[in-house]
């Protein structure tokens, strides 16, 4: 039996069209049919995949999916919807609030900001695990081709919304820190020519309306790591045997020791099936078999690096689906391949 | 005052001609790649990650070089770290655009005295500001695209842009940048890099693959990009297509393990027209690049660059 099924919180992480979204679906509808009480969190879904569950689309609130067998839910990431919420809950009173959520820099950042897309996956993380209704929890993570912007979302955050960047740019660093004053001043002058003084001021008033929330986003980013390096978390790395992917995984396992965050496995997706070379066969057959087979054939050298150069974690071998996605079982079929 | 009037009809209808010029190989039923890249001076490529932008990239490169022309290809990280593979091909100028780096060389025009950069750019607070402020770094950078299509030293520009929604904010930047900063000297820049985007000489083509999602993501990816817009669109590139074999002939005549494959090529061929079919409704030429299985990858952007001389 699979080590993994020891654990309750799977996060699936890679970078994008790895086909992550589907491998944590296939996931929590196996874990679901084997018995337990299962959630899990999508990012971007393909309407197929909603459609293979059962459901029309995914939407942000929790919601049931019909499984012949087992009990699972599903709900999607709404940075926006989610991230409105959030100041909402860390902010000192409603007032503060919606002086945030109205605030026309804001509401521009909240899309464009680096990070908010992970923040709002990590919350929700959070959120899921330690709620006890629960036995297992899947998280679809964004594509991320640097695991630490994923886990490190929360901390940038706090720092943009830390009270001495407020300080500074009010002017007003502490008595200790006056060797950086002059440095201070010929930023903000620099700042003041570039973005113009309108802006500036609105950018100041956007941060006096963070002021206090910083420790709250602080704590969550140490609830995150926690929970990461915890026992019962289980990070699975979705990837595909071929060069740019090798070397994008490669960065990024090297990113999540440094972290000293462990990694349960990788799961080398969507792999092309063993095709014999070409024998007796003529024409049209015979380049037929001769291209899957140079596909397979090239794609093995990349499966053989990858077994060489990261021989310490399992890895899960998940076929190239030959039929498209249409229900619950082709799902099952793909969840299997990460228990077996 | 008349002289300025004729003056102004001519420019007119020289801009005129010109658009015809230029566009016609696009809105042409039978374009041809290579004709349409060699009257351009700066061509973006922008598609969901994974999808083999970077490839095409430079294929493209590649083949306008081979056709005499000075290219630099401009690769944007928006990342610092960003890890991306780089291909090396004699002749041709690539250079790695870093956020970061782009800014303060932008800085660097305004205030024009090196020691006081390097205070500002120790501050902390500074790189969490230019990092978390909208569209600042996607202005530095259109910028720096800017001045190098403005100096003239290279006759053609490619540009590999980060995935779809950075490309958007790229895309956006001057006008948020318009809107968020009243003045400054950020402000004055927005206005020509939008003069840049809007060119009949830049080009934007869109990369995706014969999948669902980014199928799905392309067309999303267009519509952002029309409610923006107009750009100057160009090329609709699916990559990994599986080739065509004809005649295979009747399945009933062929070995089992053989007549396995047979099958599962016609169904893959017949997902791949499904997935497309919502491609079709955004208007652009699309461009189908089969997929290549070389061992080196060097080998597939020259694959790549003679498939693409010949459409």
């Amino acid at each position: 039996m699979s080590k993994l099924l020891e654990k309750r919180v799977f996060l699936i992480g890679g970078p994008g069209g790895v086909g992550k979204t589907t491998l944590a679906a296939s996931l929590a509808v196996e874990l679901a049919s084997q018995g337990h009480r299962t959630v899990v969190l999508t990012v971007d879904p393909a309407k197929r995949l909603a459609q293979a569950l059962g459901c029309e689309s995914f939407q942000s609130d929790l919601q049931k999916v019909p499984l012949p067998k087992g009990e699972l839910f599903a709900s999607m990431l709404d940075t926006q919807h989610y991230f409105d919420k959030l100041i909402k809950r860390f902010a000192g009173s409603p007032e503060q609030a919606s002086a945030i959520l109205n605030h026309p820099i804001y509401r521009t950042m909240v899309d464009s900001l680096g990070g908010t897309h992970e923040y709002a996956a990590m919350e929700r993380l959070l959120e899921f695990a330690t709620d006890k209704q629960f036995d297992k929890v899947v998280v679809d993570t964004p594509p991320s081709q640097n695991a630490l912007d994923l886990f490190s979302a929360p901390e940038r955050l706090a720092d943009f919304m830390d009270n001495s960047v407020f300080r500074w740019f009010q002017g007003n660093t502490p008595g200790y820190m006056k060797l950086f004053r002059t440095g201070t001043k010929i930023t903000l002058t620099l700042f003041q020519k570039i973005f113009g003084s309108e802006f500036m001021a609105s950018f100041s008033s956007l941060l006096e309306n963070f002021s206090g929330m910083q420790a709250g986003f602080r704590q969550r980013h140490l609830d995150v790591i926690k929970l990461l390096k915890g026992p019962e978390t289980a990070f699975l790395l979705v990837t595909i045997a071929n060069e740019v992917r090798f070397l994008e995984s490669k960065g990024f396992i090297q990113k999540l020791k440094e972290a000293g965050i462990p990694l349960a496995g990788v799961a080398l997706n969507r792999l092309e099936p063993p095709c014999p070379a070409p024998g007796s066969e003529e024409g049209a057959i015979r380049d037929l078999l001769h291209y899957y087979h140079s596909l397979y054939e090239a794609q093995q050298l990349w499966v053989e690096r990858f077994k060489k150069e990261m021989p310490e974690f399992p890895f899960f071998f998940i076929p190239k689906l030959d039929v498209p996605l249409s229900d619950v079982n082709s799902l099952t079929q793909l969840g299997r391949f990460l228990l077996k | 005052m008349r002289r300025v009037k004729i003056r102004k009809v001519r420019r007119h209808l020289l801009t005129l001609s010109l658009f015809s010029i230029i566009l016609s190989p696009v809105t042409d039923s039978s374009p041809s790649y290579l004709n349409d890249c060699l009257k351009r001076k700066v061509l973006f490529f922008t598609g969901k990650g994974g999808v083999g932008k970077s490839t095409l990239v430079w294929a493209t490169a590649r083949l306008c070089e081979k056709n005499n022309k000075k290219v630099c290809v401009v690769h944007w990280t928006p990342l610092e770290d960003q890890e991306a593979p780089l291909y090396h091909f004699p002749g041709i100028t690539h250079l790695r655009v870093d956020t970061m780096e782009a800014f303060k060389e932008y800085a660097l025009r305004i205030l024009k005295f090196e020691k006081v950069f390097e205070i500002a750019f120790n501050n902390p607070i500074f790189k969490t500001f230019v990092r978390a402020a909208p569209g600042i770094g996607e202005t530095v950078v259109a910028g720096k695209i800017y001045d190098l299509a403005q100096r003239g030293e290279f006759d053609l520009i490619l540009v590999d842009l980060p995935s779809s929604g950075h490309a958007v904010t790229f895309f956006k930047s001057p006008q948020g940048v318009h809107k968020l900063f009243p003045a400054g000297f950020i402000h004055r820049d927005a206005e020509k890099i939008l003069g840049m985007f809007r060119a009949p000489t830049t080009r934007l083509d869109l990369v995706t693959l014969p999948e669902e999602l980014p199928v799905t993501e392309c067309g999303q990816l267009k519509e952002q990009l029309d409610k923006i817009g107009p750009y100057p669109f160009g090329f609709l590139h699916i990559n990994r297509c599986t080739p065509e074999f004809e005649n295979i002939g009747p399945l009933e005549e062929l070995k089992p393990e053989v007549r396995q494959w047979a099958e599962r090529y016609l169904s893959r061929r017949e997902e791949e027209e499904l997935n497309q079919k919502p491609l079709e409704s955004l208007g652009l030429p699309l461009l189908r690049h089969t997929h290549k299985t070389p061992s080196r990858p060097e080998e597939l952007v020259d694959e790549l660059a003679s498939e693409l001389g010949a459409q």
